[in-house]
């Protein structure tokens, strides 16, 4: 398991040094391997009804020509594995997505229709339990706080599941979902849920 | 500080080993020979080790999706008590029995359910734990609901059920309100305002059978209601899969579209 994870981090490193000379192969290799996860987070931050107007594809492709282009420049040194890699890449795909959506609703126009949900499903409040969704975006000040809390939370986590199941809930998935997709117990998950809550708590309480 | 080391106690490996059993071996672990071996470690029955054991151990052997393999609440109730499996767990395992039911195997209807897990319980007597398994249907899978009324998409919420649909009445909110009657054990859902009278004040009732059924009975005999275009008269209890494209509902000149999210 060990050595199939030290060759793994190996044939990252030797392809990141690749792009990092130019070479049209390994970009190939990098663009193949991320993109139609790319395409799928993309289409995961769009609302309702933006999928019309905003191609997810299009925003993937952005995103990884971005992060090829800074690899290229020599950047992102810190990147060991394919998780970190994928933690950035999923960053700039949330900012690219952002970006197409500004550009659609344009600088002061927000969108119309007035999202509802039930919030909490069964409290019966005065206005009948529906409560509108904040359409407005997270200020890009509050974007990088919540990058900066991220990287440090992963870096604190004990194990590459415990990183992987933050990042998919991260992405929306539900406990039930994230059981699926790793194979795994529901409980399983949630146990690693609460353990990423502890550290988490632990990282908010610790003096700065 | 060391958080790392904090979380990984020896409960959490304990567990994660026995996952990884189910995970690697092509048979079952025995979850009464693993508790066996393990019970005398520290905090077994203070940390719920059973229960844990068991949650795991049940989802895996439904999951399975072979008749031969799967177990219900009953069976670890009777052979874990004797390791610390409470009451309480043993409710909470049957909440885990229903979820798991319902996402990964034979996908039970409410009724169903109920009847295997309380055999002597008399009929009467079951309309609240159907509601029980009803709301954590509700929960972890829940029911989007969203409507147009003339042409214009109004919006969109999670239905819980019982619920009746239909116009405003004088002492209602306006529209986009879902109001819980608590003497009824019902909720009601404001989908038009009072002067819109195409739609009934009670237009139709939808009920969660199981995770991808749903009961519907259109309640107004003025406006007639069309379930996938077909037309269902007043009263007719109907049950309705949630396939992948949903369920669309007309009357009036409001539509209205179900669909799992």
């Amino acid at each position: 398991m060990e050595e199939y994870r030290n060759q793994q981090l190996d044939e990252l490193a030797d392809c990141l040094r690749r792009v990092r000379e130019g070479d049209v192969n390994a970009i190939g290799l990098l663009f193949d391997r991320y993109f139609s996860q790319s395409v799928r987070l993309a289409q995961s931050r769009l609302l309702d009804g933006e999928a019309r107007v905003i191609d997810e594809e299009e925003a993937a492709v952005s995103a990884l020509d971005s992060l090829l282009e800074r690899v290229r420049d020599g950047a992102y040194e810190d990147v060991k594995d394919h998780l970190q890699l994928w933690s950035l890449l999923a960053r700039i795909i949330d900012r690219k997505v952002t970006k197409y959506r500004r550009r659609m609703y344009g600088p002061t126009r927000s969108p119309d229709v007035q999202l509802v949900s039930v919030n909490p499903l069964y409290d019966d409040s005065s206005f009948g339990g529906i409560t509108p969704i904040d359409n407005k975006q997270p200020s890009p000040i509050s974007i990088v706080i919540a990058d900066e809390t991220l990287e440090l939370l992963l870096k604190h986590l004990a194990d590459d599941e415990s990183r992987a199941v933050l990042l998919l809930r991260l992405e929306g998935h539900k406990p039930l979902e994230i059981a699926d997709r790793l194979q795994h117990s529901r409980r399983w998950v949630q146990r690693r849920m609460q353990a990423i809550q502890t550290v988490a708590t632990s990282l908010l309480q610790a003096p700065p | 500080m060391n958080l790392n080391d904090e979380l990984c106690t020896e409960t959490f490996h304990l567990l994660d080993v026995f996952e990884q059993l189910w995970l690697q071996a092509s048979t079952p672990p025995d979850i009464t020979q693993y508790c066996q071996q393990k019970y005398g470690d520290i905090g077994f029955v203070e940390r719920r080790v059973a229960w844990e054991l068991a949650m795991t151990d049940l989802e895996f052997r439904w999951r399975r999706n072979r008749a031969s393999m799967r177990r219900t609440t009953s069976w670890y109730a009777e052979h874990l008590t004797r390791f610390g499996l409470t009451n309480s767990d043993v409710e909470e395992l049957r909440n885990h029995e229903w979820i798991v039911r319902s996402r990964w195997a034979d996908k039970p209807t409410v009724a169903e359910f109920c009847k295997e897990q309380f055999p002597k319980v008399p009929a009467n007597e079951l309309t609240s734990i159907h509601a029980h398994f009803r709301t954590i249907l509700e929960a972890e899978f829940p029911i989007h609901c969203r409507w147009s009324i003339a042409g214009k998409p109004a919006s969109e919420v999670q239905l819980p059920t019982p619920c009746t649909m239909g116009r405003q009445r004088s002492k209602e909110p306006p529209p986009l309100a879902l109001v819980h009657h608590q003497d009824k054990q019902c909720w009601r859902l404001v989908v038009a305002p009072r002067e819109l009278n195409t739609v009934s004040r009670d237009q139709l009732q939808i009920t969660r059978l199981a995770i991808d059924v749903v009961e519907i009975i259109p309640l107004s005999e003025l406006v007639d209601c069309f379930i996938e275009s077909i037309r269902v008269q007043k009263g007719v209890r109907s049950e309705y899969q949630l396939g992948p494209h949903g369920l669309e509902v007309r009357f009036g000149n409001c539509i209205v579209w179900l669909r799992r999210a």
